[in-house]
């Protein structure tokens, strides 16, 4: 398939508020420039209420923009979403299907509105490991079990563009993590996803771009590793044996450098930990312990959304994360 | 044409909508249930308690009827020197007594008739259940998000719900019918006094379960839009409930504005005509009179005006469908 762009889905100022039934006017998503590129898993971050899943039901035609453009493959939206939507496969917030239906019966009805033939859903119930449970009503599934449904769904059309809002919520860690390899399984057979979370280490296992944003509007996006080298170092805990005199040698080469109550310092605004290992070994120092924390997605997320998130965001750990962020330096 | 054939797919398989059909199947065998009793004919030891009763009366008939007619006379007389118009209507003293008038016999033309008509109602509250649910379980499931992920053009989907309501919803109502129908022949045919119906009775009962069915399709446009605008079944039933309440009420307080109720012309479109009586009073040398005018609303009237009120609705509906945001 040819692309006339190198961009999923683009948007310019896009704005959308509400009306609270106070009759206050809430600002859902203000001036959002967004930009996904074609291929990989781009995480869509932002705090809770910050205006993620509406920029995504205005993508999909669900919800109308009060103002500013969007395209998805480098058509209109919402004018040409008809020509485009085969090409879109969406999950919003939770899986919707109907409760007394069978698995097997709610993607029949999407197949046959789409003209797909009924053999693609028993491929994507057998995809997605639902073969087996294909007759048995939703409303009798587990969370899990409905997220995989809805994933099928999505790949009824065998579309290029993959959206997922929140799609981890609710799930067990084997469902987290079942899910993000799918997404990153999708992304390697050269399909596009777009992930929104506020579960950031989970997005940062399997993003390859991402988009940060907060009370609609965008604060930063690109690459998660131009993103989190653009932060700089984090802090340095530094062990010695004299840490008051090591603090003032570090303040004087302009390295920010605090005494905890357990005797280590706290080193930040360090680029590279060998410069402290030197710094205090050329006065007779010698280090007997040095981690530097690693800067994550969360940091870079925290440092961005300071002050901006509604509902705060959440610091929960994926499941199947790796445990330990922290490099030692010994 | 794609999406009306899985909406209707979709219709089908509802357990609501299966369920409505099992019970209009039992509402329909119960009417024929009903129809036992009143299509048998009275027994012989009614037949002669009654022959005997008529005889003492039609004794006493022959007997008197001569002197009250003229005492009926001379009271009409006096009574017309204060008011010359008045009539006491004697004449019905002369009238011979029938035995034909004091025995019950049952008819198919009259009381089958009279059933079927009465279990249509029952028929179309279920079909417009179905109607309203089919719509509104899709908003309240939120499954209307998913698919309008697949299908984004909104007046498709709309009208694509419509229609298969519409069908279903008449394919309800002439199911009910015809089983209703077959139920009271068979309960008057069980009896021997289903009689010899003439062409023109078969004829004004296609004509019957066609109105019927009419009634269903305009209810199910109306239920359909009435969903989409309340997104919720029990909101949906209410409003329907509480708007058929609230114009019995101006109704009667303004007996005017009886013609344009929904259930006085729902009224005439499945029996074939309804009527509504109001007071009409003048004042005549001082004196006030008033007559209770019979009015009648037709068929015809009623179904255009029925008609108008759905497409109304469900245009509105369409417009707020197709710019409201789905959440």
């Amino acid at each position: 398939m040819t692309e006339t762009t190198a961009l999923a889905i683009e948007t310019h100022g896009l704005r959308k508020t509400y009306h609270s039934r106070s009759g206050r006017r809430i600002v859902g998503v203000e001036g959002l420039d967004l930009a996904v590129p074609v291929g990989g898993v781009h995480g869509f971050l932002g705090p809770n209420g910050s205006g993620k899943t509406t920029t995504i039901r205005m993508l999909l035609g669900l919800v109308r923009a009060d103002s500013g453009s969007m395209e998805i493959f480098g058509e209109a939206i919402p004018k040409q979403l008809p020509s485009v939507v085969r090409r879109v496969g969406a999950i919003v917030e939770q899986p919707r299907f109907f409760p007394s239906f069978s698995g097997r019966k709610n993607l029949d009805l999407l197949a046959r509105a789409i003209g797909a033939p009924s053999a693609r859903v028993g491929a994507v119930l057998e995809e997605v490991g639902l073969a087996d449970r294909a007759k048995d009503s939703f409303k009798g599934y587990s969370l899990g079990m409905k997220q995989r449904l809805a994933i099928a769904a999505t790949l009824l059309k065998d579309p290029d563009l993959l959206i997922f809002d929140e799609p981890t919520n609710g799930l067990d860690p084997a469902g987290i993590r079942e899910i993000r390899e799918t997404m990153r399984a999708l992304a390697d057979g050269g399909k596009t996803v777009l992930v929104s979370s506020h579960v950031l280490a989970e997005v940062q296992q399997v993003a390859d771009t991402v988009s940060i944003i907060a009370r609609g509007r965008l604060l930063a996006s690109g690459p998660v590793s131009e993103l989190v080298s653009q932060r700089g170092g984090g802090p340095v805990r530094v062990g010695v044996r004299d840490p008051g005199r090591a603090a003032l040698v570090l303040r004087d080469a302009g390295i920010s450098a605090d005494v905890g109550p357990d005797g280590f310092i706290t080193a930040t605004g360090v680029t590279d930990p060998a410069q402290i290992t030197w710094l205090l070994g050329s006065k007779g120092m010698y280090v007997h312990e040095l981690l530097a924390q690693r800067v994550d997605l969360e940091s870079v997320f925290l440092e961005l959304t300071e002050g901006h998130g509604p509902g705060g965001v959440s610091l929960e750990p994926p499941a199947g994360a790796a445990e330990g962020e922290e490099v030692s330096g010994r | 044409m794609r999406l009306f054939g899985v909406e209707l797919s979709r219709f089908f398989s509802r357990s609501l909508v299966r369920w409505l059909f099992v019970v209009t199947v039992l509402v329909s065998l119960g009417a024929g249930g009903l129809a036992l009793g009143s299509a048998q004919p009275p027994s012989a030891e009614q037949r002669a308690s009654v022959e005997t009763e008529f005889a003492a009366h039609h004794a006493d008939w022959e007997a008197n009827h001569e002197e009250q007619h003229e005492q009926c006379l001379t009271e009409q007389e006096a009574a017309q020197a204060e008011h010359p118009d008045i009539d006491f209507g004697c004449e019905y003293l002369l009238e011979e007594p029938r035995l034909s008038d004091w025995l019950w016999e049952p008819s198919f033309a009259t009381e089958g008739l009279m059933q079927v008509l009465g279990m249509a109602t029952a028929i179309l509250l279920i079909a417009v259940l179905a109607a309203v649910g089919f719509v509104s379980a899709e908003f309240s499931t939120g499954s209307i998000g998913t698919w309008l992920t697949f299908e984004p053009r909104r007046v498709r989907v709309y009208l694509s719900k419509l229609f298969a309501s519409v069908l279903g919803v008449a394919l309800l109502v002439a199911l009910g019918f015809s089983l209703t129908l077959g139920g009271v022949i068979a309960a008057f045919a069980f009896h021997g006094t289903l009689g010899n119906p003439d062409p023109e009775l078969w004829t004004e009962l296609a004509r019957t379960g066609g109105r019927t069915v009419l009634a269903g399709v305009v209810l199910a446009v109306g239920g359909t839009a009435l969903a989409m605008l309340v997104r919720h079944l029990a909101a949906a039933l209410g409003i329907a409930m509480g708007w058929m309440i609230l114009e019995q009420i101006v109704a009667g307080v303004l007996p005017r504005l009886t013609p344009w109720t929904l259930t006085l012309n729902l009224q005439a479109l499945v029996q074939g005509s309804a009527s509504y009586y109001v007071d009409s009073c003048s004042v005549e040398a001082g004196e006030r009179t008033c007559e209770y005018l019979e009015h009648v609303v037709s068929s015809m009237d009623a179904g255009l005006y029925l008609g108008a009120i759905a497409a109304v609705v469900s245009l509105v509906a369409l417009v707020v469908f197709v710019r409201r945001d789905v959440g």
